[in-house]
Parts: C-alpha cells; sequence; structure tokens
C-alpha cells in the first residue's frame, strides 16, 4: 500500500502548478488530495466483504483572462496534464468573464495556525486491518447477546488516512491530513407478528484510542432495534418535540447550513436573508464555528480555497452573527469572505440530556431518527418522516414510527425551548439534544 | 457541505431537481454540431483495450492473480469518464467545470463474500497489485483462470452520433443563453435564474473469468434551469430539466424554451400554494414522475441483496400478494436512450425486462451475480454501480407500474379531501419495516372531487405493502418523467453507492396514505 509522503504530494503539487502556468493561466489554485482506506464487513461471524484503495486527484481552480473553472484529474504525466490543461484553457477561453472570481485575499492566505490539532493516529495511519476481524467479531457478540435470536446481525470496520497539499498561485503553500476509523452496527430483528426491525449504531473518531467499546456498540444496536418493536403511527396532532443528540445535526443542516450558505444569501434564496444582527432564536442559543477543536472530525487548518480558518461566532445569544461566504460569494456581496463551508459546531450546553427532558415531560414526541423528507431552504417550509417514542406524564407510552414532522423552520427556531447537556460526538455538528414548543405531527 | 461552491449548488440543483426525461433522440435536430471528433465509438468488444492500455493477455494474467487464493470468480472492471458542466447566472456563463477520470476495480467472489480493490493507476503491475488485494477474501488454492477471453456483442441501447463531451462549448452556450432568455421572458416576476447543462460520457471495458469480454459506450446529458419569482413579500423557487442516456440532440427544437417556461410555471403555481394539510386522505398520483412510488414502497426492498440476507420484509413473500391486483410492476432496463437502462450492467450480462409483481403477486427479486447464483435463477441484468471505486450490488433501472383499466376521471370521484401529486424531489425506504417517504415539490388539494389550491414541500409518509394494497384505481395514462432523471443513493458495503435510474405509471389512487402537512 502507497504511504501518503508530504513532501513527495508538496513535489507533485508543485509541479502541478508550475504547468498550468506554462499552459498560460493567470492565476490557480492546486488541491492535492492523497488517501487510502480499508473496509471488512462480517456479518453473522464471516467475513463478506474486504476493501483497499489508495487514491489520489487534483482539484484544479483555474483562472483566465477573468475567467474561472474547476477541473479535476487524476493523471499527472507530464504529456497527459498538459494536454488536460490546454483542454481546460480552450474551454475556458470560450466563458464570460466574471469579475468575482478571484483567488482569497492575501490577507486570509497567512499566518498558518501554529496549532496541533491531532487529527492523526500512528496507529491508523498504518491501519488496524489485521485486528478489524476481532473488532467485528466483538462488535457482533455484543449484539447477540442482547438480541440472540435477531435474524442477522451486520458488523464493519473501516479506518483511513487522507492528506491535502494545497498550492496557489500566490504562494500559498498549506498541508493538512487526518486519520479516520468508523464502526457500525447493524441488527435485524423479528418481532413476533414477524415484522422486521434494524437496529443500528456506530462510532466515528480520528484515534482509534477514543472509539466506543465494540461489545457495548453491539449491543446498543441490538437494544435499539428492540426498542422499536411494535412501533407504529399515533394520532395526527401538535405535539412538543424532542429532537435527539444523535439527530440534531441532520435537523441543523436544514435548519441553518444550507440557509447560511453564501451562494443562497447572494441569490436571495434563504429565509435567513438580511437576518445578520437580528434576533433568531432564544438567547440560550449560541453556537460558534470552531475550526481548532483537537482530534474535531471538521477541524482544520485552512478551507478549500486556502483561507486560513478562524473561529467564528454564528448565533450568540440568539442572535445571527455570520453567513458562510466564500471569496467568490464575498466578491459578489461586497463584504470580506468568512469561509466556505463549517467546520465544528460547538454549543454553549444546557443542564439535561434528552431523554431526561422526555422523563420529565408531561406529554411529549421523543425523535430519535428522521426519515427523508426536505426542506425548502427559501421559505424554510420543512416536512420529514420521523421515528422514536411518546412520552406522556415523563413515562414511555410506546415507540413510534412511519409518522412526519412538519414546520416552518424559522418559526422553529424561535420555538426551542431547551439545549441539552448530551452533544453528539461523532459528527462535527457538535449539538445537544433539543427541545421545542408543539409541532404537527401527522399520523393515523 | 450544501451549496458552499457554485458548482456545489449545481450538482445540488440538478440531483434534487429532477426525475427524467426518457425520450429517444429528438428528430430534426436545428444544425448539425461542428465537431472534429468522429462517430461515438460503437460498444462491444475489445475496442476500449487500447484506451486502457491492456491486452487480452494482461488481463488474463491478472484475473489469474485475482484467483490465486482460490475463489468462485473473478473480474476487472475498466472504466474512462469524461464530464464536463457549464452554468450561467446573472446573464453570463461564469462558471465551467471537467474532470477526467479512469481506473479499474478487482472484484473476486467466494460464494456470497466479496474482495474487491481498485487503481487508478493502468500498468500491469497495479492492476496484478491490486488482484493480489482483492484476493485476500479468499483463503483456497489456485483455480485457473480463463484460457480464453470471448468477446461478446452489446446491444447499443444509447446509440448517439456524436459525444455528449465534444459538443461545441459555444453551442452549447448558446442553448443555455435560450434558457436564460426565456426564463426571463416568461415572467416579470423572474428574479434569479440560473441554467446549467452538464455532459458525461463513459467508456467500460469488463473482463470475467468465465472468459466473457464487453465493452460499453454510455453517453448522459441533462439541461436544468432552475428560477426564483417574486409576487409582493412572497418568493419561491422551482426547477425543471430534461436529459438522458443521449447527446445534446434531445436538446433541439424548442427544448430549450420548454425547460425554462416549465421552470417558471413551476415556481408560480408554487407562489399560489396554501399550507398543506396534515393527516390520513386519500391520494391521487399524476402519471410519470410519481413512479418515485415504486422506487421508494417497493423497488428498494425487491434489490436481491435485501432478500438473500433476509433482511427486506418481501423476502419470504414471493409467490404472495404484495399490492393489489391492479398493479403490475416491472424492472425494464431495456428502454432507449432512459437514464436507468443498460446495454449491460456493470456485471457484463444485458439489459433485461423483469416482471417484479404480476396483478399483485411477487414474482421475482432484481438480482446480481451473487444472488443470481443464491436463488438459482439467470441475473436479471441488475448489477450496478456507482464506478470503478465500487463492487456491484442489485439496483432498479427503470421501474414501472402498467396501465390499468379506469380513466383518470374516475380516480377523483368520490374524493371529498385529498391530495394529488404531480412533482416530487426526493424520497427514501426502510427496508425491513417497510416504512418509506418521498417529498412532493408541488401538487394540489382535491375537494369535492375537484383540484383546488396548489400545496407544496410535503412529505408523504407509509408502509410499502400497506400502500399498494390501497391502490384502488389504476388509469391507462402510462407516462414516464419528462424531467431529466435524479440519482438513487443506496448504502452498501464500503460506502454509498449513486446510480441513475428512472420509473415511470399512470395515475393511480391510493385510498389512504398519511400525509405530513402543518394545516
Amino acid at each position: 500500500m502507497a504511504i501518503i509522503v508530504k513532501e513527495s504530494m508538496h513535489n507533485e503539487a508543485a509541479f502541478i502548478l508550475k504547468t498550468i502556468k506554462e499552459v498560460g493561466f493567470d492565476a490557480a489554485t492546486v488541491s492535492l488530495e492523497h488517501g487510502r482506506k480499508f473496509v471488512m464487513e462480517t456479518q453473522d461471524g464471516a467475513i463478506k466483504f474486504l476493501k483497499e484503495t489508495n487514491s489520489k486527484s487534483a482539484d484544479l481552480n483555474l483562472f483566465k483572462d477573468g475567467r474561472n473553472g474547476t477541473f479535476v484529474t487524476r493523471d499527472f504525466r507530464p504529456d497527459k496534464l498538459k494536454n488536460f490543461l490546454i483542454k481546460a484553457r480552450e474551454m475556458l477561453v470560450l466563458t464570460d468573464a466574471d469579475p468575482a472570481a478571484t483567488l482569497p485575499p492575501d490577507n486570509r492566505l497567512s499566518p498558518l495556525p501554529d496549532i496541533d490539532l491531532d487529527l492523526i493516529d500512528r496507529e491508523l495511519v498504518n491501519s488496524k486491518k489485521n485486528a478489524a476481524l476481532e473488532i467485528c467479531r466483538q462488535i457482533e457478540a455484543g449484539a447477540r447477546k442482547v438480541a440472540p435470536e435477531a435474524i442477522t446481525v451486520e458488523a464493519s470496520f473501516e479506518d483511513g488516512h487522507y492528506a491535502t497539499e494545497l498550492v496557489n498561485s500566490k504562494g500559498f503553500c498549506g498541508f493538512k491530513e487526518n486519520t479516520v476509523a468508523m464502526v457500525i452496527a447493524k441488527v435485524n430483528i423479528k418481532d413476533k407478528n414477524g415484522k422486521k426491525q434494524l437496529g443500528a449504531d456506530y462510532d466515528f473518531v480520528t484515534h482509534f484510542s477514543d472509539i466506543r467499546d465494540f461489545t457495548e456498540l453491539g449491543a446498543s444496536a441490538a437494544q435499539r432495534g428492540l426498542d422499536m418493536v411494535g412501533a407504529a403511527p399515533i394520532a395526527t396532532g401538535d405535539y412538543p418535540i424532542i429532537v435527539d443528540a444523535r439527530d440534531t445535526h441532520m435537523l441543523l443542516s436544514e435548519m441553518l447550513m444550507r440557509p447560511l450558505a453564501g451562494g443562497q444569501i447572494y441569490r436571495k434564496l434563504s429565509f435567513l436573508q438580511d437576518k445578520i444582527g437580528k434576533k433568531i432564536a432564544p438567547d440560550f442559543l449560541t453556537i460558534r464555528d470552531d475550526p481548532f477543536i483537537k482530534r474535531g472530525t471538521g477541524s482544520e487548518p485552512f478551507d478549500a480555497e486556502g483561507m486560513i480558518n478562524r473561529p467564528m461566532p454564528v448565533i450568540e445569544k440568539g442572535v445571527l452573527k455570520n453567513y458562510y461566504f466564500n471569496t467568490y460569494w464575498a466578491n459578489k456581496m461586497g463584504c470580506e469572505p468568512t469561509t466556505g463551508s463549517p467546520t465544528n459546531w460547538i454549543f454553549d450546553l444546557g443542564s439535561r440530556s434528552g431523554k431526561e427532558m422526555a422523563e420529565k415531560a408531561e406529554k411529549a414526541i421523543y425523535i430519535t431518527d428522521f426519515n427523508g423528507g426536505n426542506s425548502n431552504p427559501l421559505t424554510g417550509d420543512f416536512s420529514k418522516g420521523i421515528t422514536g417514542f411518546l412520552y406522556e406524564n415523563g413515562r414511555l407510552v410506546q415507540p413510534i414510527a412511519n409518522m412526519n414532522l412538519a414546520c416552518n423552520l424559522g418559526q422553529m427556531l424561535l420555538d426551542l425551548e431547551e439545549v441539552g447537556n448530551d452533544p453528539f460526538k461523532c459528527s462535527s455538528i457538535k449539538c445537544p439534544s433539543l427541545r421545542f414548543k408543539t409541532m404537527k405531527v401527522a399520523g393515523k | 457541505m450544501y451549496d458552499m461552491t457554485r458548482r456545489d449548488f449545481l450538482k445540488g440543483a440538478a440531483a434534487a431537481g429532477s426525475l427524467l426525461c426518457m425520450s429517444a433522440v429528438l428528430p430534426g435536430c436545428g444544425k448539425a454540431p461542428k465537431v472534429a471528433a468522429g462517430p461515438a465509438p460503437a460498444p462491444g468488444s475489445w475496442e476500449y483495450g487500447p484506451l486502457f492500455g491492456v491486452s487480452a493477455e494482461d488481463c488474463q494474467k491478472v484475473l489469474q492473480e485475482a484467483l490465486k487464493r482460490g475463489g468462485d470468480f473473478a473480474e476487472i472492471y475498466f472504466q474512462n469518464r469524461a464530464s464536463d458542466g457549464l452554468s450561467l447566472e446573472e446573464g453570463i456563463v461564469n462558471d465551467a467545470w471537467a474532470t477526467t477520470d479512469m481506473g479499474a476495480g478487482v472484484r473476486v467472489v467466494v460464494g456470497d463474500q466479496v474482495g474487491y480493490a481498485y487503481t487508478e493507476e493502468l500498468t500491469l503491475e497495479a492492476l496484478l497489485n491490486t488482484a493480489k488485494t482483492a484476493a485476500l477474501i479468499a483463503h483456497g488454492s489456485a483455480v485457473n483462470g480463463p484460457d480464453l477471453l470471448k468477446p461478446v456483442k452489446v446491444e447499443n441501447r444509447f446509440p448517439i452520433t456524436y459525444l455528449p463531451t465534444e459538443w461545441p462549448i459555444a453551442d452549447k452556450m448558446a442553448i443555455l443563453r435560450r434558457v436564460d432568455k426565456a426564463a426571463r421572458a416568461a415572467s416579470a416576476k423572474v428574479e434569479v435564474v440560473i441554467t446549467y447543462m452538464q455532459s458525461t460520457f463513459d467508456q467500460v471495458l469488463i473482463v470475467r473469468s468465465d472468459g466473457l469480454v464487453c465493452s460499453d459506450a454510455r453517453p448522459r446529458v441533462s439541461l436544468g434551469c432552475t428560477v426564483s419569482v417574486r409576487s409582493g413579500e412572497r418568493v419561491e423557487r422551482n426547477s425543471f430539466s430534461l436529459g438522458g442516456r443521449t447527446n445534446q440532440e434531445i436538446f433541439a427544437g424548442d427544448a430549450p424554451e420548454r425547460v425554462a417556461k416549465e421552470a417558471v410555471r413551476r415556481a408560480e403555481i408554487c407562489l399560489e400554494a396554501i399550507t398543506p394539510p396534515a393527516g390520513e386522505m386519500p391520494l391521487v398520483l399524476a402519471p410519470g414522475e410519481s413512479g418515485i412510488l415504486l422506487h421508494e414502497a417497493i423497488g428498494h426492498a425487491l434489490e436481491a441483496d435485501f432478500n438473500r440476507k433476509g433482511v427486506s420484509l418481501f423476502s419470504d413473500k414471493m409467490g404472495q400478494k404484495v399490492a393489489s391486483e391492479l398493479c403490475t410492476i416491472v424492472d425494464d432496463g431495456t428502454i432507449p436512450h432512459a437514464d436507468g437502462s443498460v446495454s449491460v450492467d456493470d456485471e457484463g450480462n444485458p439489459g433485461h425486462r423483469t416482471v417484479l409483481v404480476e396483478n399483485g403477486i411477487l414474482k421475482s427479486y432484481m438480482h446480481d451475480r451473487i444472488s443470481a447464483s443464491h436463488y438459482h435463477v439467470e441475473p436479471t441484468g441488475n448489477g450496478k454501480r456507482q464506478s470503478f471505486r465500487f463492487q456491484p450490488i442489485p439496483r432498479m433501472t427503470n421501474t414501472l407500474l402498467l396501465n390499468g383499466p379506469h380513466n383518470k376521471e374516475e380516480l377523483f370521484a368520490g374524493i371529498a379531501r385529498g391530495i394529488y401529486a404531480i412533482s416530487f424531489t426526493n424520497g427514501s425506504a426502510n427496508i425491513g419495516q417497510g416504512d418509506f417517504v418521498f417529498y412532493i415539490n408541488y401538487g394540489y388539494l382535491i375537494e369535492n372531487g375537484k383540484l383546488t389550491s396548489p400545496i407544496k414541500d410535503v412529505n408523504l409518509v407509509g408502509n410499502g405493502p400497506e400502500i399498494l394494497g390501497r391502490i384502488d384505481r389504476v388509469a391507462n395514462d402510462f407516462a414516464m418523467p419528462e424531467t431529466a432523471s435524479g440519482y438513487c443513493g443506496k448504502h452498501s458495503a464500503g460506502g454509498s453507492q449513486r446510480v441513475s435510474v428512472n420509473f415511470g405509471l399512470p395515475a393511480v389512487r391510493v385510498s389512504k396514505i398519511t400525509v405530513g402537512g402543518r394545516a
């Protein structure tokens, strides 16, 4: 297996940039990415799938006579690269000039932060593939202990090592790398009526030593399946809503990330248009974008354009503070760029977990999974399938499925009543459980 | 992340906008393309060997290496993909992109076990190393690779004259400008107009340990338009696109203007939309795009990998009633130029028309090689993969509900309050439970048998067998979506895979479904 070598990536990126200049482009960013990945999946004790891969690619953001385009190639042989670039130039010069398409401003290209983000686990650099079968068997054993009658138990282990060398024609040169490991447990259960139910759980880390106990993970997946046995829709109505921490990042991607994207703002296609400095949520909601969390799955020193990342408030005491403007959208808006995409989102925490909220609720639907659905970032209209539990007087009444939650996202933000203390660690969106006022839930 | 780059936005718009064009190449292309490139190569033989720089002997050596530790079967899947796109916004073509991607995946199969590896470097040494890695799944003695490779002629379902990726840029830009102009002229309410064209050409060579060799050429184009419209304080957006497995000839005649006008028409309907209702009520699905019902309610659960593992709710239902007797559902990979079609699938099996459900009775699953072997049936041409980086798995092609006996008027009769769903953006399904959802882009309220107010942005929720059992009217106006096809994502070993699919159906009535609105 090839090993990621910083020096050779640097040299290769520099060669690509040199060739780009020789072909006649005025400016360019080269993002060279190398990666390796290992995957093992087992079912009922046997290996069912094994995959090992290496990959590399170069994303080239090219500028010529005020025109801009993005080109991707994986063939860096000098003659092939040159031919690819000549074709790219021929395509680009036929398009129209756009003065907003520029490299990032100089003041955002240095200095690189002198922070160790601790994103590399030497164990994972070399891959834990020799331990993978035992890991999967431990996951399966944990699941079987809780659900011995499961139809099937599946486990998977995956690890990878990824690196990016980013250089541009303004002299920027940055390198970032990280390792990842992921484990998944899936348990298929049949209830006494013959209805099948899937229980699943997972973990995702940058360091192997941080991963959850494998037996416990398998047991958790099985328990999640068993807890949902007998799930059925309940009557359509207005219910107070609690969203479990592991699902809040899905909600937030619809509620905030899409509407805060620079393109949506410039095009006036966001319900959060013109809301900077305005109250969009209660005082207790504070979210900051922090790219420098040690071992954070969203941590990185610079963004996709090479702009140096920096911590940024998103919502402060309920007031919207920033949009996500890369260089292009910032130029369009006539403002300074922030960054192109979220890194880690960190929340001011409350005092209770989602489960504790449910166990104190007079009546609530505790959502543990979203199923499909969508939202309209322009209007905030939101409609998604849900599964979870109905609680009454602090007691679990029944699991629910085949139901739908609908709301307007702008109103939902204002209707937030509580932020939990249980941020979900597997996501870069480290959001805790959230409790809302009543919302329309459709069922029977 | 969402819409953080212009290119990402366009990709998202193309995927979400989406559902499909089927039709064969339109006649009467306005003008001949000024391309230097010759006709697209016909698939079917060793023609692509030189493209990938491999000989038959090389492939035999690689397959021999793949089977060095034993195994039932091995294959090499070579792929070369060229893609490009242009977009127009604020009156200028201000974004261009292009990618090239070439590589080969090697798969070794032992029973239902799969070893997989790929390489982006097509030297013999790299291919042998890739085969060695894939072979790690096996633990037996070496078996012989193929003594003789037998090229097989493929029936080309996507014949084209010129490659979509070599269509002149100036001509592509002219089409985009026509869409933009037509959208702005269509209504004074139009504010934002974003127009894009994407072109792809895939060349595939499959070499199997049973000796079969085939190559395939797969073009694809799409032309889309997203608009926002304003009326007072109210703003809405919508999209429309045309496309298919063909080239830009499909955009001949007034197609650019039609794309623009339809996007504007849909957005203007949404300006009048009321808050959709919540709760159980009758549903009438319009012909065409509503085929997403089949895709989510039964299609995924009939993909045979879920059934051979016993996790699908249909795994023990073969020969049993799984839908209303009005339902005959087929998966048809043979429709010319349709996005879901295959000349050969990604395992080298020809496209096929498979009856899945006949008069409500379950007749067949959709198979790849592994599941066909498990069930002792012939493969059904459903082994598809996202690219050479992935192993093939059972996927839908074009999933269709055939015409029924009713007139469309009969579908609305007697409905006091219900939903008429016309256009959709996305859906998903839980395979074991059979629960599914799909999201309405726009439709109408039915009141006393008549269409009244438009509705939009609402999810429909149901359980597959329950909903299919509640289909009590099927009209005789079968259609496939006119819009450009979307993609379907499916979780599989090694990661989620995205492939293009399509569907179609006549208007149908479901006596009761949960509508996820707010009113």
